[in-house]
């Protein structure tokens, strides 16, 4: 079964971007617009890595990121921001909420997904 | 001075003199009286004896002279006892006139004077019979004269009726019974002339022993008067002498004990005495001073002349005193100040008339006088002339002393306070506190006031109350405490005080205003503030989320992950993705700026080295400019290590290297780098480290380079647009290397090159971060 990401951001052109390179280097992606979806598509896959948008609708990625965390069945998924708040303070807010890393945009394509890759955990 | 006392005792010697003198006068008057008046007796009382004498004789005479008539019958012997019998006849004519009650004087004296007794003797003769008459011894004389005269009366009838005879010549035996008659009556007659006799013998020798024994106590009694006379006059004298001694003593006793020296002057004799005090306490030797008033006046001063002449004049006038302070010339030629006292005394004579005075020294007196005087001069001075108003007041609460400025600050017509009350410049309502403070004072001398200077109420004369400020101190004056204030009137200090205070309290109100208008301007920048900081965020994150696209699928198709294309659609999707690159890297200069003016970039302190971060720009870099066919040279030693932002240093680095291969068209790039040693050796830094970015590019005009490092500054508009540049990189450096505590610079030669140069400081290296590296 390949690797499965989790890709949260409300903007679709975003989500396709990623989808795009995610899924040309064999990666399973699952997206979600908002928090509460992104929480219900977790539990429903439990995906090996979540990157997630911080600015969304409904429920930001912050608190989205904290329900994950604060989840007994997906507390030990890595989470990744990924996140057009390049400013120091957002990415140290998004790291305190339980993010390993933090993924600036816009993307580089040429390196995104080695730093996705980068974030998953080893193989079992 | 005994001056007053000598006076009466001359005045008393007349009535003295008299009540000695007249008594003993009266005595011998009356003694001599008395004498006369015996001497006189006796001699009337020896007249008598005579008398009787003459009248027994010429009765006798007469007998025998009639027995001879009748014998010889003889006219010549009738005349003989004629004459005879004249002499009792007048004798009895003369006391029977004297018997009478109003006897006739003359015809006393011519019987008197018929009885043969001599003129002289009459006088007494009548007295001693006037007077005397009724006395026994008189008596019995007299009534045996009158016996003798009725005998005698007998004998002339007889002697008539004989020379009746005789004439009628009548017989001798006719003759003898008259004879025998006769020779009776004679016989009869002899012991009353016998009777007479001793009866006037007796009256006489009662007359002598009456003279001697009244002379005898006349004499008795005025040497007895006499005696006494003289012993109390004796005795006034001696105590006169005791007492005149007595006072001398007293006076010399007081002149010698006595610091006045006397003086005496005998004005109508022309001389005056100087007690030796006199000439010592003006320092002459005693007895230099002659005896002359003119010794003492020379030594007078010529300015007290006037004034002592004035002086003498009103006492010897008018009877004023004479009591004058003058100066004497001493001996050494000082002046000396002397109070000088005199009284006229007045002898028992018109001429007599002295002066007696004294002097007593009072140099000292006077000078300490004078000194006081100037000192009350000065101290009234003052007392008058401070503008401080000045108030003693007993603890009876009355205004002792109150000066000129005290009536003038409560309001007051001059002199009018001095006995008034407290109360009169005192608020009713301070009355109490005042009264208690007093009485705590002098119960155990605890001030409630602070003496220095207190500020109270007072009450003005004109009813209003005003500030002063109050000074006192206590004091005694003649043993009651006394209180001495010292006040001053601070009613405009007050005003200027509360107009301090009003515009302190109107400033402070403007302040307090402004400072809550900078707090709202303050807390409208800090919202405008946070409001542009959330702007640039939400601006960041909004311009990023279409870059995003834009670079990712313009990156996707460029490298042909959509399927093949062109070359001119590679090239021209490089011009869409540097422009999102360009578009990125300004976003991420404006959000840097952005921070680094809100003071929130944070500097981070990493260790590193520089020559990595070279290596590193140099390599991002070297293929622009391989593509512009620059030489790209990087001369930096390894080792420069620094404690600091490593991405900051890298962005310096980086935007400077970029600008100068962007702005070279040929030619070289090149990078330097050295450690540069503190100039001071003292300082304990590494030193700075020296980068040089040397390029031989267009240059720098020199107008340009002043304004070469401040913000959206792009040199040369015209050559912007061949040149993309943000306008904030130069500005962006100098910002993030003064946040490091670095500098830059550049020179420059249009046409030329430009060399950038930036400084960095070298921290020193510890040990313990070497092992941790």
């Amino acid at each position: 079964m390949s690797t499965h990401v989790l890709l949260v951001d409300d903007n679709e052109l975003n989500r396709h971007l990623a989808c795009f390179l995610l899924e040309e280097a064999g990666l399973r992606v699952t997206t979600a617009s908002n928090g509460p979806a992104a929480l219900a598509a977790a539990r429903a896959s439990r995906p090996d890595l979540v990157l997630m948008d911080i600015r969304m609708p409904v429920m930001d990625g912050y608190e989205a990121t904290r329900l994950l965390k604060a989840d007994p069945a997906l507390g030990d998924v890595p989470v990744a921001a990924l996140s057009a708040h390049a400013l120091p303070h957002e990415k140290a807010l998004a790291l305190q909420c339980g993010c390993i890393a933090h993924i600036e945009k816009p993307i580089d394509v040429e390196t995104f997904v080695d730093q996705v890759r980068a974030l998953l955990p080893p193989a079992p | 001075m005994p001056t007053a006392s000598t006076a009466p005792q001359q005045r008393s010697l007349v009535p003295r003199r008299r009540s000695l003198v007249l008594p003993l006068a009266v005595l011998a008057v009356l003694v001599a009286t008395l004498g006369v008046l015996c001497i006189s007796l006796l001699s009337a009382a020896r007249a008598y004896v005579g008398g009787e004498s003459r009248w027994s004789r010429s009765q006798k005479a007469a007998a025998q002279h009639l027995l001879h008539y009748a014998e010889s019958r003889q006219p010549q012997d009738w005349a003989l006892y004629r004459a005879a019998i004249a002499v009792p006849l007048g004798d009895r004519q003369a006391r029977e006139e004297l018997d009478k009650p109003q006897p006739d004087l003359a015809r006393v004296r011519a019987g008197f004077l018929a009885g043969a007794n001599h003129p002289d003797d009459v006088p007494g003769m009548i007295r001693l019979y006037r007077w005397f008459g009724q006395m026994p011894f008189m008596q019995r004389a007299i009534a045996t004269w009158a016996a003798g005269d009725v005998e005698i009366a007998a004998l002339i009838d007889t002697a008539e009726a004989m020379h009746r005879a005789v004439e009628a010549r009548a017989d001798a035996a006719a003759l003898l019974p008259l004879r025998e008659q006769v020779r009776q009556i004679d016989a009869r007659l002899t012991p009353l002339e016998a009777e007479f006799s001793a009866t006037l013998g007796t009256a006489a020798r009662f007359a002598h022993d009456l003279l001697v024994i009244t002379v005898l106590l006349g004499a008795a009694s005025l040497a007895g008067m006499t005696a006494l006379v003289m012993q109390r006059a004796m005795r006034r004298d001696l105590n006169q002498a005791q007492a005149l001694h007595d006072s001398e003593a007293r006076f010399q006793r007081a002149m010698v004990g006595s610091s006045d020296g006397f003086w005496e002057w005998d004005i109508g004799r022309h001389r005056a005495y100087y007690s030796p005090r006199f000439e010592t306490l003006l320092g002459l030797a005693p007895g230099t001073l002659p005896p002359q008033p003119d010794a003492a006046r020379a030594l007078l001063h010529p300015d007290d002349t006037a004034a002592a002449r004035a002086a003498l004049s009103a006492h010897l006038r008018q009877g004023q005193p004479y009591d004058i302070t003058l100066r004497l010339r001493g001996a050494d030629g000082q002046w000396r100040w002397v109070r000088s006292r005199a009284q006229v005394q007045q002898g028992p004579t018109a001429d007599d008339l002295r002066l007696a005075g004294s002097i007593v020294d009072i140099t000292e007196r006077r000078q300490a006088e004078l000194a006081l005087r100037e000192s009350e001069t000065l101290f009234r001075s003052l007392w008058e002339t401070t503008n401080d108003a000045v108030l003693i007041i007993g603890l009876d609460d009355l205004v002792r002393f109150a000066n000129p400025a005290a009536h003038e600050l409560f309001g007051h017509a001059p002199g009018t306070l001095q006995g008034q009350p407290l109360t009169v410049v005192q608020p009713q309502r301070m009355r109490a506190g005042h009264v208690a403070g007093v009485a705590r004072y002098m119960r155990d001398g605890s001030r409630h006031l602070d003496w220095r200077g207190t500020e109270i109420m007072a009450l003005h004369a004109q009813g209003h109350e005003f500030p002063m400020e109050i000074r006192f101190a206590q004091f005694e004056l003649g043993g009651e405490p006394q209180f001495v204030g010292f006040l001053r009137d601070i009613t405009q200090r007050k005003q200027a005080e509360q107009a301090l205070h009003d515009a302190r309290d109107q400033l402070e109100a403007r302040v307090q205003a402004r400072t809550r208008e900078l707090s709202d301007a303050n807390r409208r920048l800090l919202e405008l503030d946070r409001l542009k900081s959330q702007f640039l965020a939400t601006m960041s994150h909004e311009l990023r989320t279409p870059l995003n696209s834009i670079l990712g699928f313009t990156g996707i198709l460029r490298r042909g992950m959509s399927g093949p294309l062109n070359a001119e659609q590679q090239r021209q999707l490089g011009f869409v993705h540097d422009s999102g690159k360009h578009l990125l890297a300004l976003i991420n200069d404006l959000l840097d700026l952005s921070r680094i003016e809100s003071g929130r970039m944070e500097v981070a302190r990493e260790r590193f080295d520089f020559a990595e971060v070279a290596a590193e720009a140099a390599a991002q870099l070297r293929p622009t400019a391989t593509g512009k066919a620059l030489v790209l040279d990087v001369d930096v030693p390894a080792g420069l290590l620094l404690l600091g932002d490593r991405r900051k240093v890298y962005q310096v680095l980086l935007n400077l290297l970029g600008n100068a291969i962007k702005f070279t068209a040929q030619g070289r790039v090149a990078v330097t780098a050295q450690v540069a040693q503190a100039a001071q050796a003292a300082q304990a830094d590494a030193g700075r480290l020296q980068v040089q970015v040397a390029d031989t590019g267009i240059g720098i005009a020199p107008e340009h380079l002043s304004v070469l490092f401040e913000a959206f500054h792009q040199v040369d508009g015209s050559l912007g647009r061949n040149h993309e540049g943000t306008g904030l990189g130069l500005y962006l450096c100098r910002k993030l290397l003064e946040l490091m505590g670095g500098d830059i610079g550049v020179s420059s030669q249009p046409g030329v090159g430009s060399t950038f140069r930036f400084s960095l400081p070298l921290e020193p290296v510890l040990p313990a971060e070497e092992t941790q590296r």
